[in-house]
């Protein structure tokens, strides 16, 4: 094959896998700060059988999610996610609105980060 | 430790690949920017191969833009002389029919005694020898000498010289070598006939070279 062929062949698989990178975190990362927000709202509204409910399927779709990220980010990141994420469900057993909160928005921040550190801005990029 | 192992085969086969689609000139003639981008793809993929936290993409992404970058850069620099010149410099004169080039010495940032020092690894010992001397983009020199210095060739000296082609290596530790017959234009008969008259095979010959004029040398093998 031309090796231009080849060269232009792969900026297109680098651009895919780029692509297919921000559109994982972005859409994982969307989802999960709805969920949380939820959660949050159960939580300070007293419904913690159903914030309850949803830590643990918010925990269980978070390990299958973490499966996809991993290939595209650094583990280390991910796995401080994931353990802010599992203390969600003794919080919400526990009854602890004020914890729920404080873990909810110590997530919300991480995957926040997750999300702002792959766009090409300036200080990202510096 | 399974894991390591794994990143660092499939991290292999992908430079190894990513060398070679770069192509010969990568290998032999290797210009400044060349060699760093070699050195860059080693220490990127050396990087996810230690660490198993890293994604192994954050490895093959910058190589594979690196190398497409590489390829266009230098199709670039084929079709024209200003970007060649920008990217890897051009050829300096550094003596001009028997003149030192001072400015273009000091400009390089050369001493006199370096450039000594490439003219001895060129076999040139006396710097009044030499008419034209240039450096080239990759930092080699290219000398020619003054004309009462140049060793005169058969032309000159009006002998008649047979042109006996290229002299290749037909077998190489018993085995044939098919590139090589055609650089001479030899075939297996030949060559087994020629190792039947010797009383050999092709397994008792270490290395056997030939010519077009069906010139041959063998070397046997020790046992």
């Amino acid at each position: 094959m031309n090796r231009i062929t080849i060269a232009v062949l792969m900026l297109l698989i680098a651009g895919i896998i780029c692509g297919c990178e921000f559109y994982t975190v972005s859409n994982s990362v969307i989802q999960y700060t709805a969920d949380l927000d939820t959660i949050k709202n159960l939580s300070e509204r007293g419904d913690f059988d159903k914030a309850n409910e949803m830590t643990d399927d918010l925990l269980k779709n978070w390990i299958k999610t973490t499966r996809r990220l991993d290939k595209y980010l650094y583990h280390d990141y991910i796995d401080e996610i994931t353990l802010h994420m599992s203390a969600l469900p003794v919080c919400t057993e526990n009854q602890d609105s004020s914890a729920v909160k404080t873990h909810v928005e110590e997530i919300k921040i991480q995957l926040t980060s997750l999300k702002e550190s792959e766009l090409p801005y300036l200080h990202n990029i510096l | 430790m399974l894991i390591l192992i794994i990143r660092t085969v499939l991290l292999y086969l992908f430079v190894i690949m990513a060398v070679r689609i770069m192509g010969k000139r990568q290998l032999s003639e290797m210009q400044t920017t060349e060699l760093v981008i070699t050195l860059i793809i080693a220490d990127i993929a050396s990087i996810p191969m230690q660490n198993t936290a890293q994604p192994l993409l954050t490895g093959v992404i910058p190589i594979l833009i690196l190398i497409s970058a590489e390829i266009i850069i230098s199709i670039i620099m084929m079709k024209s002389s200003k970007i060649r010149n920008l990217v890897c410099g051009k050829p300096e004169v550094l003596i001009n029919d028997g003149n030192l080039c001072q400015n273009t010495l000091r400009s390089l940032r050369m001493t006199t005694e370096d450039l000594c020092v490439q003219l001895r690894q060129l076999g040139v010992y006396n710097v009044n020898d030499v008419q034209f001397c240039i450096i080239e983009p990759n930092g080699k020199l290219s000398v020619q000498l003054k004309p009462e210095k140049r060793s005169p060739n058969c032309e000159q000296l009006q002998v008649a010289v047979q042109d006996t082609g290229i002299e290749a290596v037909v077998i190489s530790d018993g085995e044939f070598l098919k590139n090589s017959m055609k650089l001479c234009n030899v075939d297996k008969k030949w060559i087994t006939d020629i190792l039947k008259g010797e009383g050999l095979t092709k397994d008792d010959v270490m290395i056997m070279t030939a010519n077009r004029l069906k010139e041959y040398s063998i070397i046997k093998k020790v046992k």
